[in-house]
């Protein structure tokens, strides 16, 4: 049965989707099945997975609207080697459509329940605001990889969000905790980032992560290809980074 | 009212320099729900649209809707909590997105919605509507609980119908902008 991750962080900008479309297609390439959902409406998820959002005909949309399976929503990305349920901009209809139906929020974990046993992994990219389609994500998921950037402000954004998780623990997803948090453009040259990766060490503990992900050009340029990184250009520092962090996450699983 | 109050729903891809929407929208100052994609209508997106201008305005709204405009409100309304927040609404040639030549190209927004609308409204048909028969469009009237009324005959009642800025129907939106 898959283990389900949300890949979030309450503050915007700060790697969120590239480390999902690159742990994505890191797991895949050390033989993980896996399955990317984007639960954005901007769809870059989508797109960083080298599918194309405007030719969707069905997306995560319709599956929280219960008007197509999952099965027959996702699409392959064979360049990526994982699946995709992807998102555009209809997305943005379920905020206003799921207010009032039942279940509002567990929509997204009764459908991937259904295909569970077709993956190890399921990659869950939220968008940055605690919306609908947010809860949707955190009441599916085992737990939560918050990618940060080891600066000052930082650290309040992970107050926000840590917040947010112990309310779905409480409330609605007593399987949620956060798995670990992830940093994400790191250059060791800045003294404040080595500060700041100290200070999460100290305070946080095993729950960050060993692997490192190096602020990288390559992992910057590979969206506009329309690939992750990983598989754009794979001897990158910040893809093989990916791909170490993707084994670390399954020795992290088998520990779960 | 003011006339930022007044929201101008056209339909799938827009309503032209001609269109009588448009130019009540540059002669009274009437807003426009500007949509990310005129050319592919995305129903969700579109619906979300219409919920943000709906909350930004700063008293009950008046909806003035064109073709795919009509079949916006009707989904809207019967999924937002929001919907009550609305004064009015005037619709005008509904397009049927259900006939099987449009359905095709915009799956999506089919079925209908059928639920009545959450605020009083007045639908207008035409009898040789290329994009809508003129009985389904007195049975979306009928359940939506609109006042339905018969345009005679004038197509789909747009800038090929040469209407020009059509002060007939601006006159059916000021009773509708009454309290």
């Amino acid at each position: 049965m898959a283990k389900i991750f949300c890949v979030a962080n309450q503050k915007g900008g700060v790697g969120k989707t590239t480390t999902t479309v690159n742990l994505a297609a890191g797991l895949a390439k050390i033989g993980q099945r896996v399955l990317m959902v984007d639960l954005d409406p901007q769809g870059n998820a989508t797109m960083g997975s080298g599918v194309d959002k405007r030719k969707l005909q069905l997306t995560v949309y319709d599956v929280l609207l219960e008007s197509a399976s999952v099965t027959e929503a996702k699409v392959r990305s064979d360049k990526c080697g994982y699946d995709v349920l992807g998102a555009n901009r209809d997305l943005a209809g379920a905020e206003v459509e799921l207010v009032d139906l039942a279940h509002r929020d567990q929509r997204l974990k009764q459908a991937l329940m259904q295909v569970a046993g077709d993956y190890d992994f399921i990659l869950i990219d939220c968008p940055p605001s605690l919306s609908m389609l947010t809860l949707n994500g955190l009441c599916s998921a085992h737990g939560v990889i918050v990618p940060m950037q080891c600066e000052y402000f930082a650290l309040e954004g992970l107050t926000d969000l840590v917040n947010t998780i112990k309310q779905v623990h409480a409330n609605m997803n007593k399987d949620l905790q956060i798995i670990g948090l992830l940093r994400v453009m790191f250059d060791p040259r800045i003294t404040l980032q080595q500060q700041v990766s100290e200070q999460l060490k100290a305070h946080f503990g095993e729950k960050v992560f060993n692997t490192v992900i190096p602020r990288n050009v390559r992992l910057a340029e590979a969206p506009s290809y329309g690939l992750p990184g990983v598989v754009f250009d794979p001897a990158a520092r910040g893809s093989q980074a990916f791909v170490e962090f993707a084994s670390e996450m399954v020795e992290r699983i088998h520990k779960m | 009212m003011k006339p930022s109050n007044v929201l101008i729903l056209p339909g799938w891809e827009n309503s032209g320099p001609l269109h009588w929407q448009t130019l009540w929208e540059q002669r009274h100052g009437y807003v426009r729900v500007e949509q990310h994609d005129w050319m592919k209508p995305l129903r969700g997106d579109w619906l979300s649209r219409l919920e943000d201008m709906v909350l930004s305005r700063d008293e009950p709204p008046v909806l003035v809707a064109h073709s795919l405009g009509c079949i916006l409100t009707a989904a809207w309304s019967a999924v937002s909590k929001n919907a009550h927040r609305v004064k009015a609404a005037l619709l005008v040639a509904p397009g049927d997105v259900e006939r099987p030549d449009i359905r095709e190209q915009i799956p999506t927004w089919s079925p209908i919605e059928l639920r009545a609308l959450a605020f009083p409204s007045v639908l207008l048909a035409s009898r040789d509507d290329p994009y809508c028969e003129f009985e389904r469009a007195r049975l979306f009237a009928h359940a939506w609980g609109a006042q339905f009324m018969d345009y005679g005959a004038c197509g789909h009642i747009n800038a090929d119908s040469g209407l020009a800025s059509w002060p007939e129907g601006h006159v059916l939106l000021q009773d509708l902008m009454k309290d």
